[in-house]
């Protein structure tokens, strides 16, 4: 009988010994944290992402909690989140439209062809290591997904030699914006239906070789515009989101279809 | 324009000096041909099974990982069959079916496929084998067939009658017999003379360097011929050791694996001498009576430090 | 018999393909338009200072140099500027070039130069001030393909000592022989650059490396120097890459220029045969750099050689000239296949750093299934800047650098010896320039 209660004794001594020692420094080392950063963090969306700028939901959650602020707002997770937030901190919520990310090229296979047969890795920043471009334009996206694989959110895919953004799965939290060499992504705010799907700022005899719905910067738009909300610079016609009401006359009157209403049909250039 | 035919675009060099990955593992395969003709000499057709059937199995099994995890891996590059060969030249040649099948499981998946695949496994995938196999199946590992006798007699190897029964036991075998492989072993360790041809190929064509079949050997025969010299009643001569057991396939054939061993010389250099170093370390003073399996296994934990901390000299730098 | 001399670290000893190395060095006809690239070297775009309709005369400043770092663009022949816009370069990049119609297309190329009045040169009377201000009035560039300019080269701080000249007749590329035929066909003019140079840097002796896969280069020079003070011809062991400068001054003066550093650093300025040439005619024609020697070669080339064409000239004239299938062209290289840059376009011009055009079919090139890396070592043992290419090409593919890998990468040279022998068949100097980009935008 002994021999089980002994052992038995001396184990239950240590675990009481043990516990004791960890309640002791759960006391002595204990740091106080705001408990509203764990409420916070748990109303964040938690995909860690980066996108606000801070490691993660957690230093955004810290940052919010102890600088008293909702300056930076999460641009993954819903309006409602950052209303939510600034509640419970007893702040004011500034709410910020949606924002997705944009590829300003419609250089697909058919409309700007490939100049080479390229071979190298298969990843744009590798590509424009071997050649500044591609395809006939210089400024076409390479359609070999460097901006794909940093999509957190699975918003983005290839299709037709150039990058397709689903605008439903996409969050604008920003991150594949530095991941293309052509720096051809741009975050808008999702009512901003006109948009300018080209980026060439060749002079227009050089665009049009180079792509069949190239901006050939010939400023009928410009001229068409009621609003003042669209002009061209560098043979490139350019969009100010803040003017723009998506009425699309200049839509109407691009000769060369390389501005696009999102969202509507999308006439195949003549 | 140029339509239909674009030019190539690719970055520089666009040359090729001709080598590949198949060349050298069925080169690493010719060169143990001499060693498998000795030991299907001395154990018969029972041999001739083992090396099939591990052989099989290894490729099998990488050829089942690439059908359903990752159709990228190239079966037939040669890898997996140096691994099943190596892995057979480790055990007796009368292990059963099952035993050979268990360790191409633990060799392929375990030692190679769950760390990546080729190149990236820290630890040889066939001494993975073994060693489980060993500590697993004590007896089935550790009864050894004795050469050119078929009737299923089985004995100790030399290294085993020296650690259970001392230096007198040992003392009639003649060096030749143990250089040569008329002795009771697995598959692989009986003739050293068989593996020396064949790794004098792979010298010449340079897929091993001089460094750590060197300094393996060689401080395995120094740190045994000290203690000789200090008791020759307790310790066996340093030639003994060296023909003994698997010490020539491990310092030529294992501890040389490309993917397990390291890149500079330099570090080669300290692996060889660690690997020796706990070889010699185990037979003399530790209850297994061969130790360069966990030697080769031990160090082999250290190649990705000794590469980072012992790296070829840079070109401008001073120190 | 003398051990030659070579670096010792690392290199590789690829197929020479030398088989234009006895073509003596023939000269092309003015083409119907040429086209100069503004931008042919390392530093600041030049500015353009003509426009559409001028008329130019051979030798005329196209371009003007922006800052210092930075080199002058001139017309080769007398023409008229039609336009200037952005086009595919040899290469892969696009930039911008300036389209001149010649006067005289069709014109032997010979009867130009030829023209161009032979002026006798007193060295004594030349000041080190006025010598690099010609070279740099000139445009010259390092021509063997670097295309840094010359005149900042020669122009190191005071603190940095200068005490030997290396001229680089290397060649070690395959299937290069320019150089090799302008040291068998003008080395007395080759001298005479030199000691130009010698007068930049007084008392300072003189080495040409000299492959010695190239016996009658050696020989000729070998005389040519025999009467010269302080200029001496070192032949070396052939091994790629020899002509990298950093290998070169290992192998002719047994120094390591440190990690990071450049020649200067360890006391030598190194210049190519080529660029040397070009600054004598500098003073002795009043030419600033117009035109080049250019070896065509390659599997599609039925007789390889080596042609003096006009900066600008573009490929399909060169294609033309030496009837090449268009058809079954699928490679074409500007440089050697080590370290020339794939072109895509047979309309790009040739450039100051054009030292070679091949042209392959399709079985010439090799298609990198990459295979995992088997840890064998070979890249390490062929680099010749001792780097553990294997382990930073390791890092770069799953994005895992280092502060160790980020301090070795930068100095890789890109001489592709790692990616000639590698067995897995992995590229790995396109992982090492990927590696590269990405160190530099982290800072």
């Amino acid at each position: 009988m002994v021999e089980i209660l002994l052992p038995g004794f001396i184990l239950a001594g240590f675990a009481l010994i043990s516990a004791s020692g960890l309640y002791l420094a759960s006391k002595k080392f204990y740091v106080y944290e705001d408990p509203r950063i764990d409420e916070v963090e748990a109303l964040l969306p938690g995909a860690n992402c980066g996108g606000c700028g801070y490691a993660g939901c957690r230093a955004l959650a810290e940052h919010i909690v102890n600088d008293h602020t909702v300056d930076t707002p999460c641009p993954v997770a819903e309006p409602i989140v950052m209303e939510k937030i600034a509640d419970l901190l007893g702040l004011e919520a500034s709410v910020q439209e949606k924002q997705v990310a944009t590829l300003l090229c419609k250089g697909t296979h058919e409309n700007s062809a490939l100049a080479m047969d390229y071979r190298g890795i298969q990843d744009c920043w590798a590509a424009v290591i071997v050649a500044d471009s591609i395809k006939d334009c210089a400024f076409a996206c390479l359609g070999l997904g460097s901006c794909v694989q940093a999509c957190n959110f699975d918003a983005m895919r290839i299709e037709n030699g150039i990058v397709v953004i689903d605008e439903e799965k996409c969050t604008g939290c920003g991150i594949c914006i530095s991941h293309c060499p052509k720096n051809l992504l741009v975050l808008r705010p999702v009512s901003q239906k006109t948009i300018v799907t080209c980026s060439n700022t060749d002079r227009g005899p050089e665009a049009r070789k180079a792509c069949k719905v190239a901006c050939i910067g010939c400023m009928k738009c410009q001229k068409v515009c009621q609003h003042q909300a669209i002009y061209v610079e560098d043979f490139l016609a350019r969009i100010d989101f803040e003017k723009c009401t998506n009425c699309g006359d200049c839509v109407e009157a691009c000769p060369t279809n390389a501005i696009e209403m999102r969202g509507e049909q999308v006439y195949v250039t003549a | 324009m140029e339509a239909k035919n674009l030019l190539i675009m690719d970055s520089s060099p666009l040359g090729l000096a001709g080598e590949s990955t198949r060349k050298i593992m069925y080169s690493v395969v010719l060169s143990l041909l001499p060693a498998l003709g000795v030991s299907f000499w001395m154990f018969g057709w029972a041999a001739v099974r083992v090396v099939v059937l591990t052989s099989l199995f290894c490729i099998a099994l990488e050829a089942l990982i690439a059908k359903f995890f990752n159709s990228k891996i190239d079966y037939l590059d040669g890898s997996a069959l140096v691994t099943g060969i190596l892995l057979a030249m480790n055990l007796p040649s009368n292990a059963p079916w099952w035993l050979l099948l268990i360790g191409s499981i633990v060799a392929i998946i375990i030692g190679k496929q769950v760390f990546g695949g080729l190149g990236q496994n820290i630890f040889n995938p066939a001494l993975v084998a073994r060693v489980f196999l060993l500590i697993s199946f004590p007896l089935q590992m550790t009864s050894w067939p004795v050469p050119g006798q078929f009737d299923g007699t089985t004995g100790a190897t030399p290294l085993g009658i020296l650690k259970t029964e001392g230096v007198g036991a040992i003392a009639k075998l003649k060096t030749a017999d143990l250089a040569l492989g008329y002795v009771g072993g697995s598959l692989g360790e009986i003739s050293a003379l068989a593996l020396l041809i064949g790794a004098a190929y792979l010298f010449y064509k340079k897929y091993i360097t001089w460094e750590i079949p060197v300094s393996f050997i060689g401080t395995v025969f120094v740190f045994t011929a000290i203690f000789y010299w200090i008791n020759p009643q307790q310790y066996a001569s340093p030639v003994f050791h060296l023909f003994s057991g698997g010490l020539f396939l491990g310092a030529l054939y294992m501890a040389t694996d490309m993917v397990t061993s390291p890149i500079s010389g330099r570090a080669k250099l300290i692996f060889g001498f660690g690997c020796g170093f706990f070889t010699a370390l185990i037979r003399l003073f530790g209850s297994y009576p061969e130790g360069v399996s966990f030697a080769i296994l031990f160090m082999n934990a250290f190649v990705p430090l000794l590469d980072r901390y012992f790296p070829e000299k840079k070109f401008g730098m001073q120190s | 018999m003398l051990q030659l001399k070579t670096f010792p670290k690392g290199g590789i000893h690829p197929s020479q393909q030398k088989i234009s190395a006895q073509a003596s060095i023939t000269y092309g006809e003015i083409p119907k338009q040429l086209l100069i690239p503004v931008n042919q070297h390392i530093g600041r775009t030049a500015n353009v200072v003509v426009k559409k309709n001028d008329v130019v005369k051979r030798g005329q400043l196209l371009a003007q140099a922006s800052g210092f770092i930075s080199s002058n663009v001139h017309a080769p022949v007398d023409g008229k500027v039609m336009k200037v816009f952005r086009f595919s370069l040899l290469g892969g990049a696009i930039g911008e070039v300036i389209q001149i119609q010649p006067d005289e297309p069709g014109k032997s190329y010979r009867e130009v130069l030829e023209q161009d009045v032979e002026l006798s040169v007193d060295l004594n009377k030349l000041t080190a001030e006025e010598i690099r201000k010609r070279i740099q009035e000139a445009g010259i560039v390092g021509m063997g393909g670097a295309g840094f300019p010359t005149h900042v080269k020669l122009s190191p701080p005071p603190e940095k000592k200068i005490d030997a000249l290396i001229i680089n007749g290397a060649e070690c590329e395959p299937y290069i022989t320019a150089d090799h035929r302008i040291m068998v066909e003008q080395p007395a003019q080759i001298i005479q650059g030199i000691k130009i140079l010698k007068k930049l840097f007084p008392e300072v002796p003189v080495y040409i490396g000299i492959e010695d896969n190239k016996p009658d280069a050696l020989n000729m020079m070998d005389k040519a120097a025999a009467q010269e003070e302080g200029i001496f011809v070192v032949p070396l062991k052939a091994k790629y890459p020899q002509g990298g400068e950093k290998q070169l001054i290992k192998a002719v003066l047994n120094r390591e220029v440190p990690s990071k550093g450049l020649p200067m650093d360890v006391g030598v300025i190194v210049q190519n045969v080529a660029t040397v040439l070009a600054i004598r005619n500098v003073f002795y024609h009043n030419r600033p750099l117009l035109e080049r020697v250019v070896t065509v070669s390659g599997s599609l080339v039925e007789h390889p050689g080596n042609i003096l064409l006009p900066i600008g000239t573009p490929v399909s004239y060169i294609m033309d000239k030496f009837n090449i299938d268009r058809e079954r062209v699928r490679l074409l290289l500007a440089g050697g296949p080590m370290m020339g840059r794939t072109c895509h376009s047979f309309e790009s011009p040739i450039s100051k750093t054009t030292s070679a055009l091949l042209f392959f079919d399709e079985k010439a090139f090799v298609q990198r299934q990459e295979n995992p890396c088997l840890r064998c070592g070979n890249c390490v043992s062929v680099c010749p800047m001792g780097l553990d290419v294997a382990i930073y090409v390791q890092m770069i593919q799953k994005n895992k650098l280092d502060d160790y890998a980020k301090e070795h990468i930068m100095d890789c040279i890109e001489c592709g010896s790692c990616t000639y022998v590698c067995p897995a068949n992995r590229r790995l100097v396109h992982w090492m320039r990927l590696g590269k980009r990405i160190i530099k935008r982290e800072n």
